[in-house]
């Protein structure tokens, strides 16, 4: 990490003392300055101090706060579980939006849910039209997305569950239209570099749970073996990183029952495998790629 | 001493805002808060907008990413127009935001004389002639000294917050 010149700390200590502890996390002042007013926004001033200490150990601003905007929800975030991302509110609202015109009774799972944001997003925008259930298979991101649905009073059936337990999944329903998920996806070899290597951000490793970001193929694999094949699915949206996931995924299916396509996110970067069966109410999902696979 | 302080800067100032505030006709009155020009949102329409999310440019973003500002740029394409919004974590606060900014800035360049920007600037500004009128001397220096400052504040606020330019790194 660049180093922090004494010139922009004495800038920042006199617009504010606090100001300064914000620097290593946004190396520029605006930036800082929105932070600490959000703190001094959303805390009370007893803790200010504390949370200005965290925040110069890159520590999230969202576990400091207690949650993340996603959409018009707010979403509660707490330790060892990952802290909802721009790109997949992004894809969620996208998707939403389409669906909105035109699917009704749609029955749909978000696999691996972490803080339960896409199955509550969904939900939430979707009202009625559709069914939603999601499932992680840990234990505090289990607890946490019952504590969000809870808090919207949002109608969406969690469970706690393996993806690479067929016989678990088995129990939330026997069948679903529309299969959704992030699953982890940087590969053990990028999660331990830089960013400027394409790595991971330090406050990521250093503070969010990497059981909830390390995977490369096999969760890929898992969703389409163990959801979209056995639940009868004729749709699915899976966030990635890398276009290599997207290829990898195109070849599980044969082109002339199912078409497949990118979407990418606002940065430009390939951000999600779209897949529906030709034919089906599903194929609605074609206006969401930004290319055909 | 005393003609020392006629001098000082503040005191000129005082002078003058007590001219100013006898000059006005004391029948105009003050426009009230819920009868000011409604926010333009009509001269939004989403065809004409060019709406961009600014976070950190390029990079890798997604799980390798946890971003806390969600910046919203607007461009009018019909007048070149440019907006940003970025004061809320929010992304759904900012785009709505930004959308009201726009709408305003719009209204201004239209109808610069009956905008909404302009009554509140003249409701502003008659609010505080006032109110100095009303209060003695010696309160209104304090008053306005405050105001001087609450402004000054608000200006530098307003300049961290929406004037620094898009090229810079986020
Ligand atoms: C990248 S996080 C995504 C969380 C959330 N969907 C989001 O978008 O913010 C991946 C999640 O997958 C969960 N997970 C990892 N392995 C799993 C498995 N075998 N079965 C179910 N969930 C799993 C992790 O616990 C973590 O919450």
């Amino acid at each position: 990490m660049a180093r922090i010149s004494p010139r922009l700390i004495k800038d920042a200590y006199s617009i504010s003392p606090l100001l300064p502890y914000f620097l290593r996390a946004n190396p520029n002042i605006s930036l800082a300055k929105q932070e600490l007013k959000w703190v001094q926004e959303e805390l009370p001033q007893s803790e200010w101090r504390k949370a200005a200490r965290s925040r110069h150990n890159l520590y999230p601003l969202q576990y400091i706060l207690g949650s993340q905007p996603f959409g018009s929800l707010d979403i509660i975030c707490k330790e060892k579980v990952l802290i909802p991302r721009p790109e997949t509110e992004e894809w969620v609202l996208r998707l939403c939006s389409v669906l909105k015109e035109s699917a009704q009774n749609l029955s749909i799972v978000d696999a691996c849910t972490g803080t339960g944001c896409i199955a509550l997003l969904a939900k939430h925008e979707l009202k009625d039209s559709a069914k939603v259930a999601a499932f992680d298979i840990s234990t505090d991101a289990y607890q946490l997305s019952m504590l969000n649905r809870d808090a919207h009073k949002l109608d969406v059936n969690i469970v706690k569950a393996d993806l690479s337990e067929p016989a678990q999944l088995m129990h939330i329903c026997s069948s679903f239209d529309l299969i959704l998920s992030n699953p982890p996806y940087i590969p053990l070899s990028d999660y331990k570099l830089p960013v400027t290597l394409n790595g991971i951000e330090k406050s990521v490793r250093k503070f969010e749970p990497k059981s909830a970001l390390v995977g490369e193929m096999e969760f890929y694999d898992l969703l389409v073996q163990n959801l979209v094949r056995p639940f009868g699915a004729s749709g699915f949206v899976f966030e990635l990183g890398y276009r290599e996931q997207a290829e990898f995924i195109r070849k599980q299916f044969c082109e002339e029952e199912w078409g497949s396509g990118i979407l990418k996110d606002y940065s430009g970067n390939v951000r999600c495998s779209i897949g529906w069966k030709r034919g089906s109410n599903l194929d609605i999902l074609e206006r969401l790629c930004d290319e055909v696979l | 001493m005393f003609a020392f302080r006629s001098y000082s800067p503040v005191s000129a100032r005082f002078r003058f805002l007590r001219s100013f505030a006898g000059s006005c006709p004391s029948g105009v009155p003050i426009p009230k808060k819920n009868k000011l020009p409604p926010r333009p949102k009509w001269l939004i329409v989403e065809e004409e907008i060019d709406e961009k999310f600014l976070k950190g440019g390029r990079g890798p973003g997604g799980q390798k990413i946890n971003k806390t500002n969600s910046k919203v740029q607007l461009t009018h394409k019909p007048t070149g127009l440019v907006v940003t919004c970025q004061y809320s974590r929010s992304q759904e606060s900012n785009r709505k935001k930004a959308r009201e900014i726009l709408a305003l800035k719009l209204e201004e360049q239209q109808n610069p004389e009956n905008s909404r920007t302009a009554v509140l600037n003249l409701r502003k500004s008659m609010v505080k002639q006032s109110k100095a009128k009303k209060s003695n001397k010696k309160y209104k220096e304090i008053e306005a000294k405050r105001a001087e400052d609450k402004e000054r504040r608000e200006l530098e606020d307003r300049a961290l917050l929406e004037g620094f330019s898009d090229d810079e790194p986020l």
